[in-house]
């Protein structure tokens, strides 16, 4: 019957339609994700939220907000370790979008960020981590919106280090 | 059959029975209520009319067609779970592949644009000379809130997506007028009187691929103003449909007609026709009601301007 329930939510075709729960994104029931460390100096100048309001996308058991997005993010970040220098180049991050989705078998994490590095023109960051799998609770909602921030937040480390390659190989 | 839930969130501090709002068990149930199924539908619905607005997507959607899962339903579990995991897997994949599109519009709030095109076309001779409109993003309402709903409204989901093929950009309004009784436990029943399906479609020049990459190269400012027509046409769709003309095609026969426009057949009855575009009425039965089809041409996409940029992608 639950599983009639769920295919008629889904047929619904709707984000969020069939839930049955609110609740708001507790940071410490987020995964914790591995970092990469920054391989020059970079400084952090700030985490910003860019959403038009606090939801944080639905599964058909829950309904998420996520008010503490910017800080949460920030707080990951920091594993990064990055320079305090003032000479060092700063990067600015701005949440675009975070959301949980559920597909027909798999539920979707999705973290944007644009990320603006002193000196250059704003850029994307996009991460959608899907998982298989049938629990479409908080607790499913915490950890894929834990999986889409340690990607989005991966990719930019990345991308920076890149950027350091670069740099050495060009002296 | 009730719609409410009676499970306790894990909200501390308040004992907060759940209860859906019946979007979803509206189409389950055929109890007489308020407006009674075999009643004629007073013109206009209300004179004052309760039009409730739920939306929560926060990016461009990629619809999948549901008939596939819907059929493997009656066949059993495992055919279902079958054809869940294959259309799990194509949604994974256009979730994917629209992301450029999603990019472009990563500063377009679809709410913001809308909203004000809902609101200046909602009163409309044949819903109601003043409806009081109401905004949520999530279907979830406490007993309290429940006891304190309008026992008759009409339920609006918008939603803004392309297709799994990438070939329409479209707006969508699921349209329901329903009636609620709040039950002695305090559960919310409710009982769907009338369900439509208002859609308008864009699509690419015959000449030019269907790729997101070609949806995506049109930019931000175009695709916006596409999305704002496609709006403004499903708002005009909604007033048009519940008009003293709008009802009397209702219950007239569909099945196997069509419409061509510009040479291009498109499956439904026409309703309405415009410069390059046309509405069709598309079912009797089912998902009741009107779609629209515009296919671009390059002088047209010319036309729409180029709006605002949005910032690139990774480098």
């Amino acid at each position: 019957m639950r599983a009639a329930s769920l295919v008629l939510a889904l047929w619904l075709g709707g984000f969020g339609l069939a839930s049955a729960e609110e609740e708001t994104v507790d940071p410490s029931r987020l995964p914790a994700g591995d970092l990469s460390l920054l391989e020059c100096d970079y400084r952090l100048i700030g985490v910003t939220d860019g959403r038009s309001d606090p939801g944080a996308g639905a599964l058909p058991a829950v309904s998420m907000t996520f008010p503490e997005a910017a800080a949460t993010v920030a707080h990951r970040l920091e594993a990064a370790r990055w320079s305090s220098a003032s000479g060092a180049p700063g990067v600015q991050v701005q949440i675009k979008r975070l959301y949980v989705q559920s597909l027909w078998a798999q539920r979707l994490g999705v973290a944007v960020y644009q990320v603006k590095i002193d000196g250059h023109p704003p850029f994307l960051v996009r991460a959608q981590p899907g998982k298989i799998g049938a629990n479409y609770d908080a607790e499913s909602a915490h950890e894929r919106l834990g999986a889409a921030m340690t990607e989005a937040n991966e990719t930019l480390v990345g991308f920076l280090n890149q950027q350091c390659h670069a740099k050495t190989a060009a002296r | 059959m009730i719609a409410g839930l009676s499970r306790p969130t894990r909200n501390p501090g308040e004992h907060m029975d759940i209860l859906r709002t019946g979007l979803v068990a509206g189409l389950v149930l055929a109890h007489a209520g308020a407006w009674a199924r075999n009643d004629p539908l007073p013109l206009p619905v209300a004179e004052t009319l309760a039009v409730e607005v739920y939306f929560d997507q926060p990016e461009l959607a990629v619809f999948l067609p549901r008939e596939r899962v819907a059929m493997a339903t009656s066949d059993g579990l495992l055919p279902t779970l079958l054809v869940m995991g294959l259309e799990s897997k194509a949604e994974r994949k256009g979730a994917s592949e629209i992301a450029p599109v999603r990019d472009r519009l990563i500063d377009y709030g679809f709410k913001e644009a809308f909203a004000p095109v809902l609101r200046a076309r909602l009163a409309s001779p044949g819903l109601s000379p003043s409806p009081q409109l109401t905004w949520s993003r999530s279907t979830i309402v406490s007993k309290t809130e429940a006891s304190q709903m309008p026992q008759q409204a009409m339920v609006l989901l918008p939603y803004f997506a392309m297709d799994r093929n990438f070939e329409q950009l479209f707006v969508r309004l699921d349209a329901q007028l329903v009636d609620r009784t709040v039950l002695p436990n305090g559960a919310l029943k409710v009982e769907e009187r009338i369900s439509r399906r208002y859609e308008f479609a864009f699509l690419l020049p015959a000449d030019m691929e269907a790729s997101p990459a070609n949806w995506a190269a049109l930019g931000a400012g175009k695709l916006a103003a596409l999305l704002e027509q496609a709006g403004s046409q499903v708002m005009d769709m909604l007033a048009y449909d519940f008009s003293a003309q709008g009802r009397a095609q209702w219950d007239a026969r569909i099945r196997g007609t069509d419409t061509v426009l510009d040479d291009e057949q498109f499956d439904g009855r026409e309703e309405r026709r415009g410069e390059h575009w046309v509405w069709v009425r598309t079912e009797n039965d089912g998902v009741a009601g009107v779609r629209g089809y515009q296919r671009m041409t390059p002088e047209m996409i010319t036309a729409l301007g180029t709006g605002s940029r949005s910032a690139g992608t990774l480098p």
